[in-house]
């Protein structure tokens, strides 16, 4: 798969695959084209290649992703900030029968206390930390099989980071969900994930289970920047 | 003290026809950031065709609702065909289409209905002896059908926005497109529903407020009233649809008041008024009375 | 169970370069490019004095056009290559044609003295017109143009002691006479307002001329362009943007004064409404915004066109034909009709200076 802006593509020729259940991270530096590879997938840029879902053609418009079962939590949250938490979850649910859009609504608000606490409040008026829980509730919302999230940790204090990480875990166990999360966090993402992708400049360099990753410091220190 | 109540009665009927076309201008802003400069005349051309409905003998409610109809699949047509191609390409060419539109329908206007003026029935009996008395002050069937359809439109849009999932994702796609894209929202429908609604609103008030209008049925008509309905809409807040109408309302009992009291000045330089208002706007409070913040406009 | 895999690996070629590919090369200051140019203003002459040979009504109508070309020149400044959306250029050349009507039926002055005051009273305008324009932008300033259009009649309708009110001015015709020094007689009336209106409008593209090659015309397409990295390269935008609707206001006025001199007699409803302003803007679109000849396109095309069509549709006909035009315009040709043709002769010919080598062939 190849996308960019424009005229020139921002990642070239890139392949890479998410299995069933699995929580997958894809890692570089600034600028690699990580939150391009979400958006191409996502439809919200156009792509040249092959996105495939279920051995199906992956559809082009991010309306028609979610409705195949794929969520995106874009990065700065995407929450819709003049609306309430309580509306955002139902916007959430375009996709789905109203009846279970209440059902579920109940369900995101009582595995996110907060979220339930603050149903009424505008969501521009949450905290950091809230407002990705709540994009992440947002997503869920669509009962989506695969959730792509484009730098959950960007900007959130550490303790937060855990908690949303923990909580992104918990939902993967539970519900079977399988996520694609792009991340320059990688110690982090690295412990969540079940398999990783190196990007850089645009090409992908390297792929293997995460936990290779981890210990293996000679990766580490080229791509990610090592310590 | 008489003349008061009757100049208040007078311009917050005018103000309520302001309201009106300020909300349709705030519906299309919210949904796609554009103000449509072909509006009034879109909501003429429809107002036109009532006139046509009224001249083959069925009823004025017949009419309004034709015309309603009318302006509804204009304006959707209008967005998905005329505007949603070039939107994304500059201001230049929204502006140069829309007036285009402009005087595609003012020509059309007179190239159909000619350029005479008409007279259009009111929506409820408007005889001499058909009104209520409101202390000094009498308020015909012609000003009641005005706020009456006011009224109806504000309940009609509060319980859209407040109370639907059509509503919520008109919403949504006003506060992020792209984010509401994500949820699952079809965008391009919720865009043609707001022009589209925007049309109907329009053609409504078009209808409701000519019977009042000093042009009465004409090719000049919906100028004057769309100039200050523009006023009103950037005044509130361009996003805002309460401040439409607060500032509709403000806007008409304020031309009322200088017409009753500052001889000279009130109805010789209406519009004149009108374009100190709008610059005045702009470049003390560009957000408006309550618009957000996030308006980009200067 | 989601795949996203590379195609096999199709030969992905860069557009590859246009075929045709025998491009002129024309070095400035050659005999070549000498001749061209002399050759393109032998024309241009020649075209003017055909065009004194029509008969009078045609010398009219076609003195129309000019007039309408050199107001269209005036919004370019702003417009085009300031990229300031302006609905609000009818008031500028009614305030210019007023400048002028009012001079000489209150003062009796001679139409002639009174251009530099209709260009003034354009300049100033202009100038104050601009003013909103530091601050606000795209459709929001269209917005405020456009109510100055509209209000723009009422004015001139407020003020009857000076212009006339309603029914308005009307210039007697023996100001209008060709002054005696000429040698032209009452009955080579359309022949002088003809050269006069010619005269402004090669002055107005001389102007324009001149200010885009100078650092005004630099600055002026910087804050079209961008006009934060405008402000940060140092271009003092708010000045830029009231020079810029200074220098159009005044050309506009000095239509305005053209205009008067050719019709003879304004009225509020006559030229200055918002239609008119619609058609300025249209005659730039059709022409080609930010092009030099594109004025002179444009002004005939919204002059001709309606009179070519007289025969098929007639007076609100046009008006729908236009508008319909004009949509047309923007989503097939947006850069206009010289804006093409200046396209299609980049495509086809290199203007390059002297001293420069020739370019190699390109590799196989």
């Amino acid at each position: 798969m190849s996308a960019g802006y424009g005229a020139a593509d921002v990642v070239h020729r890139i392949s890479l695959d998410v299995a069933e259940g699995e929580i997958a991270v894809v890692l570089g530096a600034n600028g690699a084209g990580k939150t391009t590879t979400l958006r191409a997938i996502s439809g919200v840029l156009a792509r040249s290649g092959v996105v495939q879902f279920d051995g199906r053609p992956m559809p082009t418009r991010p309306e028609d992703t979610v409705r195949v079962g794929l969520s995106m939590v874009p990065q700065g949250r995407g929450t819709l900030t003049e609306l309430t938490v309580l509306e955002n979850l139902l916007v959430g649910a375009a996709v789905r029968p109203r009846h279970e859009a209440d059902a579920d609504v109940e369900k995101w608000c009582g595995f996110f206390p907060v979220l339930g606490e603050r149903r009424e409040q505008k969501a521009g008026s949450l905290s950091g930390g809230e407002q990705q829980m709540l994009a992440i509730a947002r997503a869920l919302m669509a009962r989506p099989r695969l959730v792509l999230l484009d730098e959950p940790s960007l900007g959130l204090a550490p303790i937060v980071v855990q908690r949303v990480f923990a909580a992104l875990a918990d939902i993967n166990a539970t519900d079977g969900t399988s996520m694609l999360i792009v991340e320059q966090n990688a110690d982090l993402a690295l412990r969540l994930a079940r398999s990783a992708h190196v990007l850089e400049a645009g090409r992908l360099v390297a792929s293997g289970a995460a936990a290779d990753f981890l210990d293996d410091d000679r990766v580490r220190s080229a791509y990610l920047g090592g310590r | 003290m008489d003349v008061l109540v009757e100049r208040l009665v007078a311009g917050s009927t005018e103000g309520a026809v302001y309201a009106l076309i300020a909300l349709s201008l705030v519906v299309v802003f919210r949904g796609t950031g554009t103000i449509n400069f072909a509006q009034g005349e879109m909501a003429l051309f429809t107002t036109f065709v009532a006139w046509s409905v009224i001249a083959r003998d069925l009823p004025v409610w017949v009419a309004l609702l034709v015309a309603t109809a009318s302006g509804f699949v204009l304006g959707a047509l209008v967005e998905r065909f005329l505007v949603r191609p070039v939107r994304k390409r500059n201001d230049m060419a929204v502006l140069i289409v829309l007036l285009g539109l402009f005087t595609v329908f003012n020509s059309l206007d007179g190239l159909i209905w000619g350029g005479e003026t008409k007279v259009l029935a009111s929506l409820l009996p408007n005889g001499p002896d058909d009104y209520v008395a409101l202390g000094p002050a009498r308020i015909y069937g012609d000003t009641a059908a005005v706020w009456i359809g006011t009224v109806l439109v504000l309940i009609a849009l509060t319980v859209l926005f407040r109370c639907t999932r059509t509503g919520l994702h008109m919403r949504a796609v006003a506060n992020d497109g792209e984010a509401a894209a994500l949820a699952g929202v079809r965008v391009g429908r919720v865009l043609s529903l707001s022009w589209g609604l925007a049309g109907a609103i329009g053609s409504a008030a078009g209808v409701l407020v000519t019977p009042l209008a000093p042009a009465q049925l004409s090719l000049l008509t919906m100028l004057a009233i769309f100039l200050s309905a523009a006023a009103a809409a950037l005044l509130g807040g361009l996003d805002s649809l309460v401040g439409a109408v607060v500032a509709g309302l403000s806007i008409g009992v304020l031309e009322a008041l200088v017409i009753g009291y500052v001889p000279g000045v009130g109805s010789n330089l209406s519009e004149t008024t009108v374009l100190v208002i709008i610059v005045l706007v702009l470049l003390v409070r560009p957000q408006g009375l309550f618009g957000t913040k996030k308006l980009e406009r200067v | 169970m989601t795949t996203t895999t590379t195609p096999p690996a199709p030969a992905v070629a860069g557009a590859p370069p246009r075929p045709s590919a025998r491009r002129l090369r024309l070095v400035i200051g050659s005999t070549r490019h000498r001749l061209l140019v002399l050759g393109s203003w032998l024309v241009v002459a020649l075209l003017v004095l055909a065009a004194t040979g029509l008969e009078p009504y045609r010398l009219g109508q076609l003195s129309g056009a000019v007039v309408i070309a050199t107001a269209i020149v005036g919004l370019n400044v702003v417009t085009g290559y300031t990229g300031l959306l302006s609905v609000g250029h009818s008031a500028l050349l009614g305030v210019g044609a007023y400048t002028t009507g009012v001079l000489v039926v209150q003062l009796n002055l001679l139409p002639l003295i009174t251009v530099p005051a209709a260009v003034l009273t354009g300049a100033l305008v202009g100038a104050f017109v601009g003013l909103p324009s530091i601050r606000i932008r795209g459709l929001y300033l269209a917005m405020v143009t456009l109510a100055l259009a509209v209000a723009f009649p009422e004015v001139l309708r407020a003020l009857p002691e000076v212009t006339g009110g309603n029914s308005g001015l009307s210039i007697p015709l023996r100001f209008l006479a060709p002054p005696a020094w000429t040698g032209l007689t009452l009955a080579d009336r359309p022949l002088w307002t003809f050269l006069l209106c010619l005269s402004a409008l090669l002055v107005s593209m001389l102007l324009v001329w001149c200010v885009l090659r100078s650092r005004l015309g630099r600055d002026m397409r910087a804050v079209r362009d961008h006009e934060a990295a405008a402000e940060s390269f140092g271009v003092h935008v708010a000045r830029t943007k009231i020079l810029a609707f200074t220098i159009s206001g005044g050309i506009t006025g000095l239509a305005g004064a053209m205009l008067a001199m050719y019709v003879g007699a304004l009225s509020p409803a006559g030229s200055f409404t918002i239609l008119k302003a619609i058609e300025l803007l249209s005659g730039l679109v059709l022409g080609g915004v930010a092009t030099q000849l594109g004025p002179l396109v444009g002004a005939a095309v919204v002059v001709y066109l309606p009179v070519l069509l007289a025969d098929v549709v007639q007076g609100q006909g046009s008006g729908v034909l236009f508008g319909a035009l004009l949509i047309v315009i923007v989503f097939v040709m947006p850069e206009g009709v010289v804006g093409r043709l200046n396209k299609l002769w980049r495509q086809r010919v290199d203007v390059v200076p002297r001293g420069m080598p020739a370019p190699v062939a390109d590799p196989p």
